[in-house]
């Protein structure tokens, strides 16, 4: 049997998987070239990670850059990765700067704000950080960076007197202990503010006043014990 | 086989093509879409060993490079399997220099003896279709592939193989030589019928 050279007409037709178009002895051939293209044809091909975040962008992403959904599974598989206590932990540490959040804000419901504002009031005290133009109605208080004579200042007034208030006022359930608790944090606070340098003169003032402006014998003894001289 | 077309689908392309430069994401997952299943098959027929990959590596490449290209529908084609070409001809040198690994699998394990179900994937898939370009030189099997499988043109192909337009033509036309012969019914076989003993 004699064998034509393929003609450019056929080599098209073939190439086109048009077997129709083609002469009758290159039907075997036709038939096997469409059986080819057919098989190399997969299901869509998925994109690796790197080419996701790309088509993810809306502009183009430098090499390294990972999308912000990336960013959010990685957060969920690393928190779903931690302890129960590590959990509870993060959980209450979340929850009290969302409310710190909200009360700075004064966007808590009303008597939630009272209290935040009262509880902000004694543990984070005025300082001198504060911006000198707040308007302030006490005369008395000098915008000076030095500490106030404790006479003069409203500060350690306040803060013995909220605490005493707060610790023994049953409407906000709070008993001996409590008040206590809040208390030796506060002042805590207050002389780590106040005092960076540990001067224990001026932390027996603030003692002092704590205790007799409060009543409280439990308050001056906690007060002790829980200074680290 | 012409190929970018006129009227509408030549300006649709232009404008998915200007918005993909501009780094719109809808223009490239459109890109993607349209071009990958192509590239990806031509990336397997040509022996890919991980043909996926590949693809999506030859996209990011693509999408890089994409702001400096300049042209239309055809000369887009001719660009990505440029890119594709030059990618698997990088893994096939590294796979030549390295030879091929595989992880240890229990039914590749020569001491075993094969299931009767890995015996009949083994022939099914020495006779399936992808193995006809097998036995042709390396340039008529990419020019196959690439008319074939890509459906470039000649001139096209030219352009990715870095070749004239009449060599691709006469790669061609002997490679189509080449099959007929290999899939001619009057073919001699590989081994005489063994019914002779008599």
């Amino acid at each position: 049997m004699t064998k034509h050279r393929i003609s450019d007409d056929d080599a098209e037709a073939l190439l086109r998987g048009d077997a129709s178009g083609v002469s009758p002895e290159l039907a075997a051939l036709a038939k096997s070239l469409t059986e080819f293209r057919a098989s190399a044809f997969a299901p869509a091909a998925q994109p690796s990670a790197a080419l996701l975040a790309r088509l993810e962008a809306d502009a183009p992403v430098p090499a390294g850059a990972i999308s912000r959904k990336r960013r959010v599974r990685r957060m969920l598989s690393w928190f779903t990765g931690l302890g129960v206590l590590a959990k509870i932990v993060l959980g209450s540490t979340v929850a009290a700067a969302a409310v710190t959040g909200a009360g700075a804000a004064g966007a808590l419901p009303g008597g939630a704000q009272d209290v935040f504002n009262t509880v902000v009031s004694v543990v984070v005290p005025a300082t001198d950080d504060e911006p000198e133009s707040t308007p302030t109605d006490d005369p008395s208080v000098e915008p000076s960076p030095e500490p106030t004579d404790g006479a003069e200042s409203e500060h350690p007034d306040n803060f013995g007197g909220t605490i005493s208030e707060w610790a023994h006022n049953p409407d906000k359930g709070a008993d001996g202990p409590f008040g206590q608790d809040v208390s030796d944090a506060a002042h805590d606070k207050n002389d780590d503010k106040d005092h960076p340098n540990g001067d224990d003169a001026d932390d027996m003032t603030t003692d002092d006043q704590g205790g007799q402006s409060n009543g409280h014998g439990g308050n001056s003894e906690g007060n002790q014990g829980g200074k680290k001289h | 086989m012409k190929r970018g077309g006129e009227g509408a689908a030549s300006q649709n392309f232009a404008a998915v093509l200007a918005a993909a430069q501009q780094g719109a994401a809808w223009a490239s997952t459109s890109i993607w879409v349209e071009y990958a299943p192509a590239v990806s098959a031509f990336l397997v027929a040509r022996g890919s060993a991980e043909p996926e990959d590949l693809t999506s590596e030859v996209f990011l490449a693509v999408f890089e490079t994409l702001p400096t290209f300049r042209g239309g529908e055809s000369e887009f084609r001719s660009f990505v399997f440029s890119i594709a070409y030059r990618r698997l001809v990088d893994e096939l040198r590294k796979r030549s220099r390295r030879g091929i690994h595989h992880e240890w699998d229990d039914a590749r394990d020569p001491r075993h003896t094969p299931s009767a179900e890995a015996v009949a994937l083994d022939r099914l898939g020495e006779s399936s279709a992808l193995s006809l370009l097998d036995g042709l030189a390396e340039d008529q099997r990419n020019v196959m592939v690439l008319r074939v499988i890509a459906d470039l043109t000649i001139e096209q192909i030219a352009v990715v193989l870095n070749k004239r337009p009449g060599a691709v033509k006469a790669l061609q036309r002997r490679a189509l030589e080449a099959l007929r012969k290999k899939v001619s019914p009057t073919r001699t076989p590989l081994v005489p019928p063994n019914d002779s003993e008599e």
